[in-house]
């Protein structure tokens, strides 16, 4: 009897010390280090597609978060090319989806607090090239009000006239 | 003895169902990937005054309770089932590198009236009406209503580096204005990589 109460003891202590270690707990996890494998900016890498050098244009036109969780982060840069001839401002924002995929639900009001944008103010310097980090930061208190949902990054030229064009990147959320 | 196992037992127990759900949460890491894909459109021209291509009685000046279109043949002529290039006003240079879907919104106007859009297609007291259309569409029923915002998309599945021509329908607020001073929107044409 001795000897079996002396294995319960011992395993009671291998299962508290699992249970107080830090690489076990998915909250500490890192979610989406830079050089994570998953982290693939593809459109960077398809330079042979780029459209021509004059034209606004960017990057990518869709992003996949899968596994997400209240208290995860998600981060994605977009890509903004300035095709004009001039110095250029762009706004990049968090956009309320006009429509959305199949199976995706339109975000909570909350969702717009949730997205961070390195610089919302960009100015881009004739035909340049800029990467602008976009970061999804889901609190740890968040509900989760859809299994999917979708909401868009938009990027203006603030030149334009009174018929303009806005460029948006979906985003596309899956929770776990 | 029976009951210091038991005790073990109860304690074991405890420890064992909410470590459980820690480890499976252990095989899920979150994931973010993108498709390699260039979306990049431009509009010309980039503005509109209704009733000014042609003209329909005083050319520049609107009338209340009145159809206008931007089509080059003509401020109140109706464009064709379907529509065909010479009845759009506005180019979409298109040199997405994927199929793209095309959104239009227009929003409430500013100065003046300041009519309100019906978000309906249609007019009403101090509020106009809108909508959108393009090349190859049947204009008498695939205009697509342009609402201030959340518009549905005015062309879907546009092939990758195609252009298309597209224009607006506009019907002023059925009651009289009551400010000569004009008034503006902003019209926004949107697009995003294809469902």
């Amino acid at each position: 009897m001795n000897k079996l109460l002396f294995i319960l003891a011992g395993l009671v202590l291998t299962l508290g010390l699992f249970t107080s270690c830090p690489a076990y707990y998915y909250e500490e996890t890192p979610v989406v280090p830079p050089s994570s494998p998953t982290f693939t900016n593809g459109a960077i890498q398809d330079m042979g597609n780029q459209p021509p050098d004059d034209m606004n244009w960017i990057s990518p036109g869709k992003v996949n978060v899968t596994n997400f969780y209240p208290g995860a982060r998600a981060e994605y840069p977009v890509t903004v090319h300035n095709g004009n001839d001039t110095a250029c401002s762009f706004s990049v924002n968090y956009r309320y989806p006009d429509h959305v995929d199949e199976d995706f639900m339109k975000p909570s009001t909350n969702v717009q607090d949730w997205v961070i944008v390195a610089d919302t103010t960009p100015l881009l310097a004739p035909k340049e090239t800029r990467d602008i980090l976009i970061t999804l930061a889901m609190p740890e208190d968040a509900n989760i009000f859809a299994p999917q949902w979708e909401f868009w990054i938009s990027v203006q030229d603030t030149s334009q006239g009174m018929v303009k064009t806005e460029l948006c990147v979906r985003w596309l959320v899956t929770m776990r | 003895m029976k009951k210091l196992l038991i005790a073990v037992m109860l304690v074991l127990a405890l420890v064992l169902v909410p470590v459980t759900p820690a480890f499976a949460d252990t095989s899920q890491e979150v994931s973010v990937t993108a498709t390699p894909a260039f979306i990049g459109i431009a509009n010309a021209p980039d503005n509109w005054t209704v009733n000014d291509i042609v003209g329909v009685g005083t050319k520049g000046v609107m009338a209340v309770d009145t159809v206008y279109y931007s089509n080059p043949l003509g401020d109140c002529d109706v464009p064709s089932d379907p529509v065909v290039d010479g009845e759009c006003r506005f180019t979409i240079t298109n040199t997405s590198t994927v199929i793209t879907d095309l959104t239009v919104n227009f929003p409430d106007h500013a100065g003046g009236d300041a009519s309100t859009n019906s978000d309906l297609g249609t007019n009403d007291t101090t509020k106009f009406g809108a909508y959108v259309y393009c090349t190859g569409m049947t204009y008498s029923s695939g205009k697509v209503v342009c609402k201030k915002a959340g518009s549905a998309a005015m062309k879907e599945d546009l092939a990758a580096t195609t252009d298309i021509k597209w224009g607006i329908t506009y019907e002023s607020q059925s009651d009289a204005w009551t400010s000569p001073t004009p008034m503006t929107s902003t019209v926004t044409i949107t697009a995003t990589a294809a469902s």
